[in-house]
């Protein structure tokens, strides 16, 4: 009971300690570096775009796409020349869609 | 304000507005001067770092410059300078987060991420010796609420301004301004007891 009175005191005193606060003020010249910033070269869209490529970060990020998409190609062509029955299946499969595409144009051709 | 003197400041910031749109000499130092203050209060309420609250405060100017002459007159001119600093230092805020997020991936890759050593307390500049204890512990409940109530608190709290001001600067209705100050020290309570109450069990 005496806690919660305590803290309900406490409360309160910390709401009212911003009372009759004071306006704080800027470090002085203010005007002089709004003025400077004024004057300061706009910087172009290619400055900008140049300044983010060259980001550590996404330099990395860039490289690291890179070379995974070249591992990812490395990968796909070994597994090709490392297992011939794959490549050996895909060229059959090829090789009677070829045969039964031709089979049904000689199929149209005769029906005309 | 009285009605008189609130005339007065509408006249003169209309007359500035007119001024700087026709880029005339000095309005622009003129509006500095005049509008710093409250600019980098504003900012420095809803970020609470100097540093940053003090750049972004350049950014809003530097703003202002560059799209007075697109400003119609639809509200006031300071509260077309509080929209501007408020999304300034949201803005800020977003990006804060997001390089935050950002820093673990990058620390991963070898580049060396942004240090965002923020201090643990923020003790804002304007708050009474004997209260900055206090006010640094409400200021810390007030990162942890929605950001709407913690602009809407700011505005109300350490900018001073009323309900219908605060409605003006955030395009909302006079009610759901008053509202989002309600719901605002209804958050910062329970934060606060949540505070209060781990202080005490330690």
């Amino acid at each position: 009971m005496m806690n919660n009175k305590n803290t309900d005191q406490k409360i309160e005193d910390a709401l009212s300690s911003i009372e009759g606060i004071k306006r704080a003020v800027p470090q002085p010249y203010l005007l002089t570096r709004i003025n400077a910033r004024l004057n300061q070269p706009v910087k172009t869209f290619w400055e900008n775009a140049t300044v983010f490529i060259t980001r550590p970060v996404i330099l990395i990020a860039g490289l690291c796409l890179l070379l995974t998409a070249n591992l990812f190609v490395l990968v796909l062509n070994t597994s090709s020349l490392l297992n011939p029955a794959a490549e050996r299946f895909v060229n059959t499969t090829a090789d009677e869609e070829e045969d039964t595409a031709s089979f049904a144009a000689n199929d149209n051709f005769e029906n005309q | 304000l009285d009605f008189k003197n609130e005339k007065i400041l509408n006249q003169s910031e209309a007359e500035l507005t007119g001024q700087l749109q026709r880029g005339e000499q000095g309005a622009f130092s003129k509006a500095v001067a005049l509008y710093q203050d409250m600019v980098y209060n504003t900012v420095l309420g809803v970020i609470q770092n100097e540093a940053d609250a003090e750049d972004i405060t350049q950014e809003v100017f530097v703003q202002v410059y560059q799209s007075v002459a697109s400003f119609k007159g639809d509200s006031k001119f300071s509260t077309w300078l509080y929209r501007i600093a408020i999304t300034k230092a949201l803005d800020f805020e977003k990006r804060k987060k997001r390089k935050k997020r950002f820093a673990v991936v990058q620390s991963l890759f070898g580049a060396k991420a942004e240090a965002e050593n923020y201090p643990a307390e923020f003790n804002h500049p304007g708050v009474l010796l004997e209260n900055k204890e206090k006010a640094a512990v409400l200021f810390k409940a007030l990162q942890q609420i929605p950001g709407n109530q913690r602009i809407a608190f700011t505005l109300n709290k350490i900018e001073g301004l009323d309900n219908q001001e605060i409605a003006a600067i955030m395009d909302i209705s006079f009610y759901a301004a008053e509202s989002l100050v309600a719901r605002a020290k209804i958050n910062l309570k329970k934060k606060l007891t949540a505070y209060y109450q781990h202080q005490s069990a330690k």
